[in-house]
């Protein structure tokens, strides 16, 4: 079986364990952990959002806070002032995310590299300050409080389902979260995923081969923005609250860290990220209340000693019992596998 | 005219402070293309030991002293523990350390001296204000003006004139042929990255009486220097003394007229200029 063929084989069993996993945690989990395992979902869910930007398309985006605080403040704001109707407010707030993309990636777009990361950084930033000065909309520092859960429709609510339970919410989120990996897994395997992989290794040629460059990459943009909007949407049911927090630049570095911490050279890696991230975060803080001093540590020893991300060292064990390999240049040119 | 006198004093103190702390960036980024967002923990750990100092020994210039050496020397500990290692590695590790190192910092003060908001009385010799010419002029603003503006020169002088400075200055413009004429990037580096410490912890120290102390208090600050680093043009340091002021200015004016919304001002200017000039103010294209 050549390396390629067993990879795959495995990828599908994975799978096919880790959803049955997922959906059985609800039924065993005690305590807060059903809120917990959904509260890894939504980060992971926002992770794999920027993993469309940064490892389809090269783009490192520092601004990724804006869509997932955003996402938050306008699911709020629906939900609170327009319609309880949860279909109708995701929907409303998922075009609105989409538009702020467009806006946005029209003008960060046309810069490059480090001026792009900084731009991104700067518009987030941006939304940042405005969401603590305003206070008719977005409730200025305290955000807003006790958004309640939305209905879902008749028909559905009739055959007993809703989202006010703990495990309902869930169950809603971990459909979402799977919705989420098939779309990102067909569009890299896409004709559109090709084109994606092409300009991130090399813009130049894309462009003389005659692709529109900048239309896909703005395309990439919006889908990547419009995935870490809904994420943000869940985030804020899942506590009812939305608040400036999901806009301060640290949340842009921590989706950054979480997808480089899985691994940005697949699928696998941005949700291995989020559940590391998120989980190292819960227990440091139910033993000690300095916390982020062990988080730091942790992270910091993560990128010296596993340069690759955790999914490769645990590809690299179970495919080819090999020592890993030291990271070079191109590791964006490293073959993708989930 | 007073008034007017007023916000030019204010907008050129911020604009000389934002660029004190923002040239050890500047510098880092031009010289190793190194993205060192614990930038600011280097301020916050600056400003925390200058205050412990000074309000032990009550002595404010003991205080910078030793604001200046503790972060000077927890900048040259970084960079020889991590930095040296990840060089190699590209942008992704550096922001990921450098990410995980603003947690420990953060903490580590929090740990040391608790979480709350510390304030330092101003120096007696600059408490006072005083009218001139119409305009109501704090006296420490104007020793910030002096300060921020000698130790700018200073700077300024090394990189023009002295050996170090034109090793660095080459070491900037191309690496490569710096490193083939004999001159060690690396140590350069070093000391580059020990005296941008040093000299961010300094201004840690004397933004407290203005800004006040608390673990945190780098994340925002280190924002501010990303947006001069970029503005100005990376590895530029007339180009980010010119960015400093501008975004001043900017934040003086965006006080004036839309208070509570001043710091957009600050990302607008951005904006503006990165879609005018993507390279910055004074940066050239990479």
């Amino acid at each position: 079986m050549t390396e390629r063929a067993l990879s795959s084989k495995l990828t599908v069993s994975l799978l096919l364990v880790m959803t049955t996993l997922l959906g059985l945690i609800p039924v065993f989990a005690v305590g807060s952990g059903t809120e917990f395992s959904a509260d890894i979902l939504i980060y992971a869910i926002m992770a794999v959002g920027l993993y469309v930007q940064l490892s389809l398309l090269g783009l490192v985006n520092f601004g990724f806070s804006a869509f997932f605080g955003v996402g938050g403040y306008l699911g709020a704001i629906f939900i609170m002032n327009t319609t309880r109707d949860l279909f109708v407010s995701l929907g409303l707030t998922m075009v609105i995310c989409a538009l702020l993309a467009l806006l946005f990636g029209l003008v960060a777009l046309r810069t490059r590299q480090t001026a792009f990361t900084m731009i991104t950084l700067a518009f987030a930033q941006l939304l940042y300050v405005l969401s603590l000065a305003d206070d008719r909309w977005t409730g200025g520092v305290n955000g807003l409080t006790g958004v309640p859960r939305p209905r879902l429709p008749l028909t559905l609510r009739e055959l007993g389902l809703s989202i006010d339970s703990d495990a309902g919410f869930y169950y809603f989120v971990l459909v979402l979260f799977l919705l989420t990996l098939m779309g990102v897994w067909v569009l890299q395997r896409s004709r559109m995923g090709a084109v994606f992989a092409g300009i991130r290794e090399n813009e130049e040629r894309m462009t003389v081969l005659g692709f529109p460059v900048f239309a896909y990459k703005l395309s990439g943009f919006v889908i990547s923005g419009v995935i870490g909007g809904y994420a943000g949407y869940l985030n804020a049911l899942l506590f009812g609250f939305a608040g400036p927090g999901a806009l301060f630049w640290t949340t842009s570095g921590e989706a950054l860290l979480m997808v480089i911490l899985g691994g940005t050279t697949s699928l696998a890696g941005p949700v291995v990220g989020a559940a590391v991230f998120i989980g190292i975060s819960h227990y440091a803080v139910s033993f000690t209340d300095h916390w982020r001093l062990f988080v730091g540590i942790a992270f910091i020893a993560i990128v010296m000693f596993a340069p690759l991300g955790l999914v490769s060292i645990a590809k690299s064990r179970l495919m080819t019992w090999k020592p890993l390999k030291t990271p070079n240049k191109s590791q964006w040119a490293q073959e993708d596998t989930l | 005219m007073g008034i007017f006198l007023e916000y030019t004093v204010n907008a050129v103190q911020t604009g000389l402070l934002l660029f004190i702390v923002s040239s050890g960036l500047t510098l880092s980024f031009g010289l190793m293309r190194v993205i060192n967002m614990a930038h600011g923990s280097f301020y916050m750990v600056g400003a925390f030991l200058g205050l412990q100092v000074a309000l032990v020994t009550g002595s404010f210039v003991l205080g910078l002293a030793c604001a200046a050496l503790g972060s000077a020397a927890t900048g040259l500990l970084a960079e020889r523990v991590l930095f040296q290692r990840i060089y190699a590695r590209g942008p992704f590790a550096q922001v990921l350390v450098s990410f995980g190192l603003i947690f420990v910092f953060d903490e580590l003060v929090r740990i040391v001296w608790g979480g709350e908001i510390r304030s330092m009385p101003r120096p007696a010799l600059l408490t006072d204000s005083f009218m001139f010419a119409g305009a109501h002029v704090e006296a420490y603003r104007l020793f910030l003006i002096a300060f921020g503006g000698v130790l700018s020169g200073l700077l300024l002088w090394a990189l023009v004139r002295t050996p170090f400075g034109m090793m660095v200055r080459a070491a900037v413009d191309d690496r490569e042929s710096a490193e083939l004429l004999g001159i060690d990037v690396r140590r350069l580096f070093s000391a580059v990255f020990l005296l941008g410490s040093g000299v961010a912890g300094m201004a840690g120290f004397v933004a407290i009486p203005l800004v006040n102390a608390f673990p945190g208090m780098g994340d925002e600050v280190l924002i501010s220097a990303l947006v001069v680093v970029v503005m100005g043009g990376l590895g530029s340091v007339l180009g980010s003394l010119a960015a400093s002021m501008l975004i001043g200015l900017a934040l003086t004016l965006g006080q004036i007229f839309v208070a509570g919304y001043a710091p957009v001002a600050m990302y607008l200017v951005l904006a503006v200029v990165l879609l005018v000039s993507p390279n910055g103010l004074l940066g050239k294209a990479e």
